[in-house]
Formats: C-alpha cells, sequence, structure tokens
C-alpha cells in the first residue's frame, strides 16, 4: 500500500470505528457490534502505527525522532493532504499549504 | 478531553473554485442548523441526561459533529483559493469577503453569525432528545438544499455523506429516546 492508499485505508477504518461507537452507544449489549469494533480497532491502530512510522504523524504523541514533524505535513483542509495536487494544478499558486498559509490567497 | 487527528474524516478534493457555492456552504458551519451549532448543541446538552449510554451518544455524536465542522470550513477554504475580485463579485461573496477576506467565519449563507439562538439545552432530556431529532432533520433539509444549488460532483460527493450522517444521528437519537419513553 503506497502512502495515499494507507491514509485513506485509515480514513475507512476510523469512520467504521466511529459508526460502530455510535451503534454501541445505543446497543452496549450487541455482541456481534462489540466483537466487530474490537477487530476495526485492532486494523486501525496497525494502519495507524504503520502509516505514522513511514510517513509522519496523525497525532502529536506520534511524532519520532530529534524533529518536530507534527507541523511539517499538509494539514487536512489543504487539497494535497486529500489526495489532490496542490499550487500549481491549474487553479492558481495559492493551493499549496506553504504559500497558502502565507497570507495572501486572492490575486488581482 | 479531546484529541486532535491530523485527518478529515471524509476526504474534501475540489478541483474549481466558486464564491456563489461558498457563499452558500458556509451555512452548514455557522448557520442555524450547522455543523458548530450541533457540536455545541450535543456537547453542552450532556451533563443532564440520565443515562450513560446517552451521555455516551451525545459525546460521541457531538465530537463527530466537531469533525463535520472541519470538512465544511474545507470545503469553503477550498472554494475560495485564488478569486479575483470579479470572481467575488458575480458569486455574491463580496459582502463576506469585505469582512473575512478568505478566511473561516461561521455564519448563516444570510450573513448572520453563529449564534446559540438557534440551539437549545433545556435541562430536560425527552426536551433535549427531541430537539436534537429535529436539529438532524433540519441539517439533513439544509444539505438537500445546497444538493440542489450545486452542480459540482466534488462538493456534491462531501455534502452527500454530510447528509447521510445526519440521517444515522437520527436514527441513534430516536433509541436513545425511546429508552426513556418505552
Amino acid at each position: 500500500m503506497n502512502k495515499a492508499e494507507l491514509f485513506k485505508r485509515i480514513q475507512e477504518l476510523a469512520f467504521v470505528k466511529t459508526e460502530l461507537e455510535l451503534f454501541l452507544d445505543t446497543h452496549p449489549e450487541c455482541m456481534a457490534a462489540l466483537d466487530y469494533y474490537h477487530r476495526i480497532v485492532d486494523e486501525y491502530g496497525i494502519a495507524l502505527e504503520e502509516y505514522e512510522t513511514k510517513y509522519g504523524p496523525i497525532t502529536a504523541g506520534a511524532v519520532m525522532g530529534d524533529r518536530w514533524t507534527w507541523v511539517e505535513s499538509p494539514w487536512p483542509w489543504h487539497i494535497e493532504a486529500n489526495g489532490g495536487v496542490g499550487g500549481n494544478n491549474g487553479n492558481g499558486a495559492n493551493g499549496g499549504c506553504q504559500r497558502g498559509c502565507n497570507g495572501e490567497r486572492t490575486r488581482k | 478531553m479531546w484529541i486532535y487527528e491530523k485527518k478529515l474524516q471524509y476526504p474534501v478534493k475540489i478541483k474549481n473554485p466558486n464564491a456563489r457555492l461558498a457563499s452558500q456552504i458556509i451555512s452548514a458551519l455557522g448557520g442555524p442548523d450547522g455543523e458548530l451549532g450541533a457540536a455545541t448543541r450535543y456537547l453542552n446538552q450532556r451533563y443532564i441526561m440520565p443515562s450513560g449510554k446517552i451521555i455516551g451518544l451525545l459525546t460521541d455524536i457531538g465530537s463527530e459533529e466537531l469533525g463535520h465542522g472541519e470538512i465544511v470550513a474545507a470545503i469553503i477554504y477550498q472554494l475560495t483559493r485564488n478569486l479575483t475580485p470579479a470572481e467575488i463579485n458575480a458569486g455574491g461573496f463580496d459582502k463576506y469577503y469585505i469582512e473575512h477576506g478568505a478566511g473561516i467565519y461561521p455564519a448563516a449563507a444570510s450573513g448572520e453569525p453563529f449564534t446559540c439562538a438557534s440551539i437549545q439545552s433545556k435541562g430536560d432530556a425527552i426536551c433535549d432528545l427531541n430537539e436534537d431529532l429535529a436539529a438532524e432533520q433540519k441539517a439533513r433539509v439544509t444539505y438537500d438544499n445546497i444538493l440542489r444549488m450545486s452542480d459540482d460532483p466534488d462538493v456534491n460527493d462531501v455534502i452527500k455523506f454530510l447528509r447521510q450522517r445526519e440521517i444515522v444521528h437520527y436514527q441513534r437519537f430516536g433509541e436513545a429516546l425511546r429508552m426513556l419513553t418505552d
């Protein structure tokens, strides 16, 4: 799995986890849902650890080594964080996080 | 306590900026039935609930709504990149732009700033859960209205996801209400 595929996998597993949490809140006695939840949490943890080891933190606590990598990758609303191409993609120069965060987002 | 995860719950990847759509979709963040109101409503209603199950549900749905606010903000952020003054004027985004530029400001499509006047926390579990059921339907209708106004498939894909979540939350809130009334 490449970086984008692994990130998508994490989003999918996190979604299933959230959905099961809501279901279990009103069906705490449902053993089938609870078994499924445990399985998803395990898979989610494995995928998250693989991603954070290879590509950087999704939660700040996963920062490793001697650099504060938390602030290095694009933020979730940046198009590059969602599998898009930032900056020079035909939609102008400010799609990228670097330029986008530096101020002027409107061209004359 | 909350811990931030550096990812959206659902990806937002919008190719074409669109000032008009941004001026409409801002309501899904800061309007009377928007995500900020939803999160604020549920997370503040939790405290007096008589059951751990219902407190858990309000906590978990309220937290999810915070994430939905981030998704809507991401849509606005991407729709408003690189707009020209002419595009801002043509799209009716000019009034918002004068006050906020391309910053994210929670407001209704009408321009009214986010207000807690459109939510309630009544200190009564049955009352609050009925409000929550109505809130999910009102949010669902807002997304239906946005889908009628938008012909951008990149935007509509995300809006359809958010709309579907309102239906799931409505289902769960109905189960919570029946715990108290059956």
